[in-house]
């Protein structure tokens, strides 16, 4: 199964986005709480897929995701994000983002997000 | 500070806490304040940027949030909602705030937010409770009160 890396500032959402997608039968390999670490364990752990937060201390999500594509150009990113502004969701999908998941968000919502990302 | 921009404040703390912790709020005051500084022992405080600039605290006494915690958390022990008692309650806020900014925001706009910041007391040394006029919300539930301080005007 795909091996998946949660970034996101807030430790709750974290531990709820795992038991989610762990229920789905994916790995969590690695989690960072802001964007320059999300570069730095993305380097490191390779995952297939990165659920990404926007708001975050040192780097935001959006930089990350660029940052990210740089490195590999094949990333699979989704955004996990409470800030669903209309131009806020097509800033993420330009900068490269495969998804957005809107907080709070339905389980199938996120699942279904992390399986069109892998197609 | 205008009551419009309250409006998108009040429909999502309803909305949220409805979905996330299954908790029925009702909005029972408005009042005008000076500043944004809050009146409970625990408050998380989230700045607003971008085409909308200020601060909005949440407010809670202890034994509501850790209420409203165990309704986020129901399969967890105890001392696992203590342990996540800060963040989800920053989830709580970061939710509201973020969905009140999809209200605000319409097509063109773009309004970003800090990373909740949690302050226990009203006595900060590191976050400043702005003086700003401010719409005090306060909601009932079956766990007690909330109140969410808004203080944001759009930037011309």
């Amino acid at each position: 199964m795909a091996t998946i890396m949660l970034v996101d500032d807030i430790a709750f959402i974290k531990l709820v986005q795992k038991e989610v997608l762990e229920k789905e039968g994916y790995e969590i390999v690695a989690d960072a709480s802001d964007g320059v670490d999300a570069i730095e364990k993305y380097k490191k752990f390779k995952p297939d897929v990165v659920i990404m937060d926007i708001t975050m201390p040192k780097l935001d999500g959006i930089n990350a995701i660029k940052s990210i594509l740089q490195i590999d150009p094949n990333a699979r990113i989704v955004v996990c994000s409470a800030l669903g502004q209309h131009q806020l969701v097509i800033d993420a999908i330009k900068a490269g983002a495969k998804d957005f998941v809107i907080k709070p968000f339905e389980p199938q919502r996120l699942a279904l997000a992390i399986k069109k990302a892998l197609k | 500070m205008q009551v419009e921009y309250v409006n998108p404040f009040i429909t999502s703390a309803i909305e949220i806490f409805e979905k996330v912790a299954n908790i029925e709020l009702k909005k029972s005051n408005l009042t005008l304040k000076k500043n944004t500084t809050p009146s409970n022992e625990i408050s998380i405080v989230i700045g607003v940027t971008g085409a909308f600039e200020g601060q909005v605290v949440y407010s809670f006494k202890m034994h509501t949030a850790e209420r409203v915690v165990s309704c986020m958390m129901p399969n967890a022990s105890a001392e696992k909602q203590k342990l996540y008692l800060e963040s989800a309650l920053s989830s709580m806020a970061n939710m509201i705030t973020g969905r009140a900014t999809i209200l605000l925001s319409g097509k063109e706009k773009r309004i970003y937010i800090t990373p909740p910041y949690v302050v226990l007391g009203t006595d900060s040394k590191d976050v400043k409770f702005i003086e700003f006029p401010t719409i005090c919300i306060e909601f009932t539930s079956r766990f007690g009160t909330l109140e969410i301080n808004v203080a944001i005007k759009p930037v011309e």
